[in-house]
């Protein structure tokens, strides 16, 4: 069947829908490619990236529509005519035919641009406007169109100068849902594509701007405008991202995230620097970029800044400043903390956690974990995961006297142990129980201290227990 | 309420560095130096580590990683007493001699929430991260864990890391693992091997000991080339101490008397 097709082919006669073998019969030159609604959802999406140099709120109308809320954007191009002109035009001069309208709702434009003649809609028209097309163009399927046309229904206004309740009673509520929408009787939403930044600052380029100096000037003239607006509402932001948007209709995200509220632009601009620093695939150009938009997608309420005594702020300040750049430099998942976690599990005891988010790690307290009087009872380092080890113990459930690791011999000369860690039965679902661990702590004839552990105990579990490694001690 | 004597000699310490236009004051000798609380080690450096310059730590073999380790995290604790501190660690020295462990820090003398824990993949991001994280003052120290002997670790690059440390005032510990001869310059270098723990009983472990070879010191004001030591650490009181060999049980005596007797918690009361 024939999903889409160019010009020359509807000229032969050929229409959607029509199976190949007719097409074939009809047009014996028929080129045919294999849909492929995957991919063409990609490209959509490409070019849902593309549009949103006009406006952040773009979403997705499949197979072939694009929606955008350009309200308080258009301005910036010269007023909603010469945005849909220019948009329109660069999709052409790239080899699209494209249709567009610019209504109150999203559905009144998309029936404008795909059944009427496009264009801008002037407010309030909707309902006249719309009137004369056809029933198609409400996004029905075609066997509601068809039972409608049996009626003798064949456009908008057809439907819209009778009384409803027989239609709603008749067709479903969704009908005149629809009809309402695309009249513009009713607000409707754009559900964008990502969510949408509090925060937009951007800059427009006459000529494409491609130099790295300018690119780098562009940024912080952008994190200064974003300062300025951060700074009014009293928020910092926690999440930025550049867009770049480049002649030819590529775009770049760059994405930063902050450890604190952060509005210095200074500091935004050292941020991007970094991360523009160690990019795979460094920013290519090309022609040049045309749009650079920085927004903040994420923020808070910056906490009126006090300088204490001792310093303690500015040094907690400086250190989130530190995490911040390690973190946009390498990932944010590089740069951790501890937290203890509430379990006897040796390996779930300690976790890491992003160091930027938050400060739950800040407060954790370790204090149980520390006997002053008493010989560490932990290692320093843990294994993950435990190493498989060759033991020879001189009773069942004794110590190992002698055991092998990594191909090395040890002897054992102090042994502390068992300490029994039972697996946490509650924590497991549907699995077969981990056998019972006996952990000893112990010193070869070097002075080296390990953690050593035997999984399973004789006889009751199993009749061959393996050892492990699991951790060194200073 | 009783203060402790540790908190009053910080206070002291940070109140001397601070200058009379209020900003961190750097270079005095006093509170440049860093007792490690073992008599003998301290004179042969002059009076104890010296802040803002960077210390190398390689262990004796390859075994030894672990014990390195350990030498390094009681210099850190020595240091970075109740501040934050980085440890910027090569992903290949977490696969091979294991990752921190938080219980494990804890029970060592350490607050484990005033660490942050930088992991990068190779030596090159390590030498940028630990730059980094040297220029920032808020730190009692970085920890720096390259594996093995990666070339980039070269008389240039240390330099660079030496200058950054004197700098912010920022010690900087490289701790050798997987390493086996000594790269670049720094302050001073500690050949640590393990040694076996002094204990009241036969069978049970001491206090963590190391034996601790200073192989090169070139701090100002240093009492000796250098010499070897077996060091016990004494992570209750956050002090090094002298191991008693041979008698079983430790001595009191060779215990210092400068620093609080009693065990130190994590934090300041406050």
């Amino acid at each position: 069947m024939i999903a889409a097709m160019d010009p020359v082919a509807s000229q032969a006669g050929l229409t959607i829908g029509m199976p190949l073998a007719t097409a074939h019969a009809l047009c014996p030159a028929l080129d045919v490619v294999e849909h492929n609604p995957l991919a063409d959802q990609a490209f959509l999406e490409r070019l849902a990236d593309w549009v949103e140099r006009y406006t952040p709120c773009v979403g997705l109308a499949p197979p072939d529509g694009l929606a955008l809320d350009i309200t308080g954007a258009a301005h910036l191009l010269g007023g909603e005519e010469s945005l849909l002109k220019d948009c329109l035009n660069r999709f052409s001069s790239q080899g699209f035919s494209v249709f567009g309208a610019i209504a109150g709702t999203a559905e009144a434009a998309r029936a404008m641009a795909l059944f009427g003649q496009g264009g801008v809609l002037t407010p309030g028209s909707e309902a006249v406007v719309v009137a004369p097309l056809p029933l198609a163009a409400l996004g029905i399927d075609d066997r509601l169109t068809l039972s409608l046309a049996r009626l003798g229904l064949k456009s908008i206004g057809d439907i819209a100068q009778h009384p409803r309740a027989p239609f709603a009673a008749r067709f479903g509520r969704d009908l005149l849902d629809r009809l309402d929408r695309v009249q513009g009787l009713v607000e409707t939403t754009i559900s964008p594509r990502r969510p949408l930044p509090v925060y937009i600052t951007e800059r427009r380029f006459a000529e494409p701007i491609g130099h790295e100096d300018d690119v780098h000037r562009t940024i912080l003239t952008l994190a200064a405008d974003l300062a300025r607006l951060l700074e009014r509402q009293g928020e910092g932001a926690r999440r930025l991202e550049l867009a770049f948007f480049r002649t030819d209709g590529t775009t770049r995200r760059l994405m930063v995230e902050t450890a604190r509220s952060l509005r210095d632009p200074k500091a935004i601009m050292r941020l991007f620097r970094e991360r523009l620093d160690v990019l795979a695939d460094p920013l290519d150009p090309g022609f040049g970029f045309d749009v650079i938009r920085l927004s903040a997608s994420v923020t808070e309420p910056t906490p009126v800044h006090e300088a204490d005594f001792s310093g303690q702020n500015d040094l907690a300040e400086d250190v989130a400043a530190l995490v911040e750049r390690l973190g946009a430099r390498l990932n944010p998942s590089r740069v951790l903390r501890l937290q203890p976690q509430d379990t006897h599990m040796p390996e779930r005891a300690s976790r890491f956690l992003k160091a930027q988010e938050g400060n739950a790690a800040l407060a954790s307290d370790w204090e149980p974990w520390r006997e002053p009087e008493l010989p560490p009872a932990r290692p320093i380092r843990l294994l993950d995961p435990p190493e498989q080890i060759e033991v020879i113990a001189e009773i069942p459930d004794g110590p190992p006297i002698r055991f092998r690791w990594r191909r090395v011999f040890h002897v054992v000369v102090k042994a502390e142990g068992p300490e029994r860690i039972a697996p946490e039965w509650w924590r497991i679902v549907g699995e077969t129980m981990p056998p019972t661990r006996d952990y000893f702590r112990v010193e070869d004839e070097t002075g080296t201290r390990f953690w050593v552990f035997r999984a399973g105990l004789y006889h009751r579990e199993c009749e061959h227990p393996l050892w492990f490694m699991h951790g060194l001690f200073g | 309420m009783s203060v402790s004597h540790e908190s009053l000699n910080a206070l002291k310490q940070s109140m001397e560095s601070i200058g009379r236009d209020g900003a961190r004051r750097f270079g005095s000798q006093e509170t440049n130096r860093v007792h490690l609380g073992f008599n003998e080690v301290d004179q042969s450096l002059g009076g104890g580590l010296l802040r803002g310059a960077t210390h190398d730590i390689l262990p004796k073999s390859a075994q030894e990683g672990g014990a390195a380790t350990g030498f390094a995290l009681a210099l850190i604790a020595r240091l970075a007493f109740g501040v934050p501190w980085v440890w910027v660690r090569q992903d290949m020295a977490a696969r091979e001699i294991g990752e921190p462990y938080g219980p494990g820090l804890a029970a060592f003398g350490l607050d484990p929430a005033n660490l942050v824990l930088v992991a990068v993949p190779d030596a090159k991001e390590a030498l940028r991260a630990a730059e980094e994280s040297l220029r920032c003052q808020a730190l009692g120290a970085v920890l720096f864990e390259p594996w093995g002997d990666p070339k980039q670790l070269d008389l240039t690059a240390t330099r660079r890391l030496a200058l950054a440390a004197e700098e912010s005032g920022v010690t900087l510990i490289t701790l050798r693992s997987g390493g086996h001869f000594p790269l670049g310059s720094c302050r001073t270098r500690w050949e640590i091997g393990a040694a076996n723990s002094q204990s009241a009983g036969g069978e049970e472990l001491g206090f963590p000991a190391f034996s601790a070879r200073l192989v090169l010191n070139r701090q100002a004001g240093a009492g000796g080339p250098g010499g070897m030591w077996m060091m016990e650490w004494n992570h209750g009181k956050r002090l090094f101490q002298q191991a008693n060999f041979g008698t079983g049980l430790s001595q009191t005596s060779h215990r210092p008397v400068a620093e609080a007797a009693s065990p130190l918690p994590f934090r300041h009361a406050s």
